[in-house]
């Protein structure tokens, strides 16, 4: 399309402030990128007594920022229309520097729409995000006039722009040992550099970096090792590197952090961010073994965080900032700090309100014809369906049909950010049940999709979550509340339709039924779910048969979301079982995998005893490759994530025997980082594999690995043993001291 | 640990121990109901409803009435405690302070902010006294202690809770 002379079509790539307001960096439909500049005002706002702000004002009149200043009425979300004082600053690079006086100066005030990103406040006043499609009116001096999105971020299949990557990539992972060569991937070529000599490496790399104009650069290990590395050699070698495309800016560092959540330690490794273009290190990236780039633009389009960004906070982060752009769209204030406290409650409310999903232990042992049916997204369907936010919830009151929490009927701001991500989650899985695998969008499709779910997931916690800014315990309860009526009423639906349900988690039922074993004979529960629910069910599969897993400690006590099945399909399904388990070595995770594969390809219950053979074999010759130490030692490797310190370890777990060894050699592990190591003959018992010494084949611990692979044989094998009524497993499997693993003599 | 003796009002008692004091407070808890209502403010998410309630029914009969008279209010941050007891109406029914300070020692609050946040919340602890008797449960953090040691200054009690550590011992994995 041709261009008007002062308008230009282009994908919005990176917003940043200047100095003078914001530079907003374009991929034009030219081909040509560029940074144009926008004039963007950004205010603040302040709530406080009326002399309080009297004395802020006349404070903030001084300040060299020179800020406009007004009252006006605005709406907090928990509270209502509020007056406030609002500070107008004309520089967004203001913003920082004399939020951060005030509120030193003046603490006690309450402070709304201060630390906001800049990209989302763009992206609430002109409606884009990044990686839109855009029509941009600018003046001769290149500064933006108007921005206008020419696709909603709800949309599906939204192009992408034609982005150039370069891929660095160490030869080996820098903890494990120091790389001397970097694998480097061009749009035309792959070849490998020596990083030595210093000099020679940086040369060529400028010239890359110049002739390609990456727009991302995807590194591995490149924000914890590469990068820093790069810099450190540019800056040796007095050779000026490229790294940022906007010469303007520089390269902003982030240090690595350590923080719970999820009920889990989690550490995020120092973070190395460019300017005009992109840098992503996959190491270092949220989820990227899930969805890989697809979900990060996604992601991107539908919070409106910078890519750089996105790729690197959690999903909850994510959620959070939709929040936060609905919330600026509809002229609400996001609160800097949270203030709000829970309700006054009787121990007897808060037993009955805060009890969490519902579970209905399973039925153990191995069953035949089993459907499941699942909520799909439950939580955040019951949240934009029952108008489940912080604001609807009525405090005490109760639906007097329903005995549930009672909300407000006007749409509250969760449902409103929800909504529109629900549709798309749920017209693109539509779409993946009718399009074929060899579909060129079923990659994206479902990298999309992974991306949503993981918003979807967090955005239930997020209304509990202690620094939610639009989160609020009650509402947090009110969801379950309604999830686990929502279950019950499935449940009955299905009961009263002659169903056996067999389990129940949380979002999801296993019913059975004889004769039911085809799809269109469970349509009829699933429309009387909908109908009872007003919630969307969907059939995830019927099992061939589905093995529910008893406890380890007391086999005649079942254990919820601990199962394993293969659907009509073939296609297996395992939940808490070892092949699951991040600290599973892989030389177990994958003869238990190859056990169930097989198991799988017997078309019923009824006929896998014809596969044990196959499965004895299967685990001799690995027991005999093991023995004979031809089993590759990354196969071995345990990994654990470090809950603590080392030091406050009272027990000498392996891993911590592992980071002491590691800490010997100078290697230092923080909280929420894993710990690699490999079982080993006498004492200590383990080695850490990312010590500088290679590991002694001829010192795996053979008996420990058997052991390993006993419980996992056991886990599997378990429910067929039963099934023939032979005496039980544990007498055969706990036989540690054998070198093989009989299965004959169990059936 | 029997402190009822000594729970006035007009008076501020803490309770510490090295460890965890949640067993003790909720029988405190349990046994200030059966007398009348009681209010808990919860700064750990720590308070064991489920716990209360059957120390309730092993001294009542009537263990809703009696729950009934236990309130609670839970805070996740220091900012929200001090929201809690600003907003706690000033009655003549003991207020319980649980885990007073496990909002306050959040490394990603500054040293600066949880000082100013604790020395509003102290005042508002002063109102609440005037009315009835309040007790504050407080662990230490070896990087905060100046803020258990603020609290100590202020209260009239403090009792000491000697917790034994159990004897761990780590289950063999082979």
């Amino acid at each position: 399309m041709p261009e008007k002379r002062n308008e230009l079509r282009g994908w919005l790539l990176d917003i940043f402030p200047d100095e003078q307001g914001l530079t907003v960096w374009v991929l034009g439909e030219d081909g040509k990128r560029q940074a144009l500049h926008h004039d963007f005002s950004i205010s603040f706002y302040v709530a406080g007594t009326a002399s309080q702000l009297r004395e802020l004002w006349k404070w903030l009149l001084l300040q060299p920022e020179n800020p406009r200043l007004s009252r006006e009425e605005r709406c907090d979300l928990f509270i209502g229309n509020i007056s406030v004082l609002a500070v107008e600053l004309v520089y967004p690079s203001d913003l920082s520097p004399l939020f951060n006086r005030t509120s030193q100066t003046f603490p006690n005030l309450t402070y709304y729409n201060a630390d906001i990103p800049i990209t989302l406040q763009y992206a609430a006043r002109y409606n884009v995000f990044p990686l839109a499609g855009c029509e941009i009116k600018i003046d001769m001096q290149a500064h933006i006039t108007d921005i206008r999105s020419i696709h909603s971020p709800w949309e599906l299949d939204l192009p992408l722009p034609p982005l150039s990557v370069l891929s660095l990539e160490p030869e080996c992972d820098p903890f494990h040992a120091t790389p001397t060569k970097v694998h480097i991937q061009t749009p035309q070529a792959r070849f490998t550099l020596s990083l030595e000599p210093a000099r020679v490496f940086i040369i060529s790399l400028c010239a890359l970096l110049k002739r390609h104009d990456p727009d991302l650069i995807l590194s591995a290990w490149g924000d914890t090792w590469l990068l820093p590395r790069l810099l450190q050699m540019s800056k040796e070698t007095g050779i000026d590197l490229p790294l940022n495309r906007d010469p303007d800016q520089s390269i902003k560092h982030r240090d690595a952090r350590t923080y719970y959540a999820y009920g889990q330690v989690i550490h995020r490794g120092k973070q190395v961010l460019l300017a005009g273009r992109w840098h992503i290190d996959i190491h270092n990236a949220v989820m990227y073994h899930d969805y890989g780039l697809e979900g990060i633009w996604e992601l991107a389009r539908v919070t409106g965080l910078p890519v750089q960004t996105v790729a690197r906070v959690s999903p909850g982060t994510g959620i959070s900032s939709m929040q936060i752009v609905t919330a600026l769209k509809e002229g609400v204030l996001a609160p800097w700090r949270k203030q709000q406290a829970e309700h006054t409650r009787s121990i007897m409310d808060l037993i009955r309100s805060d009890m969490g999903g519902l579970v209905f232990q399973p039925t153990i042992g191995l069953h035949r014809d089993v459907a499941e049916i699942d909520f799909i997204s439950m939580y955040p369907s019951v949240m934009a369906r029952f108008n489940i936010s912080p604001e609807t919830i009525l405090p005490g009151i109760r639906d007097q049909n329903t005995d549930l929490p009672a909300t407000s009927t006007e749409q509250g701001l969760i449902p409103k950010t929800l909504e529109p991500l629900l549709r798309k989650r749920i017209a693109i899985k539509m779409q993946l049940l009718t399009i074929s695998k060899w579909d060129m969008r079923y990659k994206t499709y479902k990298a999309q999709s992974a991306a949503h779910k993981w918003l979807l997931v967090t955005c239930f916690g997020y209304l509990g979550y202690k620094n939610a800014r639009f989160g609020k315990i009650e509402a947090h309860e009110a969801v379950t509340a309604y999830g686990r009526e929502a279950l019950l009423r499935a449940k009955e639906a299905a009961e009263d339709m002659g169903f056996t349900v067999l389990h129940m988690y949380v979002d999801g039922l296993w019913v059975q039924k004889k004769g039911s074993n085809k799809v269109q004979d469970l349509q009829p529960l699933l429309d009387e779910i909908l109908n009872r629910t007003g919630l969307p069910i969907a059939l995830d599969g019927i099992y061939r048969w589905i093995s529910f897993l008893p406890s380890r400690l007391n086999k005649n006590v079942p254990v919820a979301n601990r199962y394993f099945g293969v659907f009509q399909s073939g296609e297996i399904k395992c939940r808490g079982i070892e092949l699951r388990r991040h600290d599973t070595p892989k030389f177990i995770s994958e003869i238990q995998n190859e056990v169930l594969e097989l198991l799988a390809r017997s078309p019923d219950a009824d006929h896998i005893s014809e596969y044990l053979p196959k499965i004895q074999s299967l685990i001799d010759g690995k027991l005999y490759d093991l023995r004979h130490q031809r089993i590759p030692l990354e196969k071995l490797i345990v990994r654990q994530t470090l809950s603590r310190p080392v030091n406050e370890y009272r027990v000498p777990s392996p891993a911590a025997v592992a980071v002491r060894q590691l800490e010997g050699a100078g290697k230092f592990l923080r909280p929420g980082q894993t710990v690699r190591f490999i079982y080993t003959l006498g004492e200590p018992g383990v080695y850490a594999w990312d010590l500088e010494q290679a590991l002694d084949p001829k010192k795996v611990s053979v008996h420990v690995y058997k052991t390993l692979l006993d419980r996992a044989m056991e886990t599997v094998m378990q429910p067929f043993v039963s099934m023939q009524a032979q005496p039980f497993l544990p007498l055969f499997f706990s036989d540690v001291g054998n070198t093989s693993i009989n299965f004959s003599s169990l059936l | 640990m029997n402190i009822l003796p000594i729970i006035h009002t007009g008076k501020m008692i803490a309770v510490t121990s090295s460890r965890e004091t949640r067993e003790q407070i909720t029988t405190l808890t349990a046994e200030l109901a059966l007398r009348g209502a009681v209010t808990v403010l919860d700064g750990g998410n720590r308070f064991a409803a489920y716990q209360a309630i059957r120390m309730l029914r092993m001294r009542t009969h009537n263990v809703e009435e009696a729950a009934n008279r236990i309130f609670v209010r839970r805070a996740f941050t220091c900012h929200q405690m001090l929201t809690l007891l600003e907003t706690s109406r000033s009655l003549p029914q003991p207020y319980i302070i649980l885990d007073m300070l496990a909002t306050f020692y959040d490394e990603n609050v500054s040293l600066q902010e949880v000082d100013r946040l604790l020395e509003h919340c102290l005042v508002q602890l002063d109102r609440l006294r005037m009315t009835a008797p309040v007790v504050i449960s407080l662990t230490r953090h070896p990087e905060r202690l100046f803020l258990f040691e603020r609290i100590r200054s202020q209260v009239d009690h403090i009792i000491e809770v000697e917790i034994p550590y159990p004897i761990i011992s780590q289950p063999a994995l082979f």
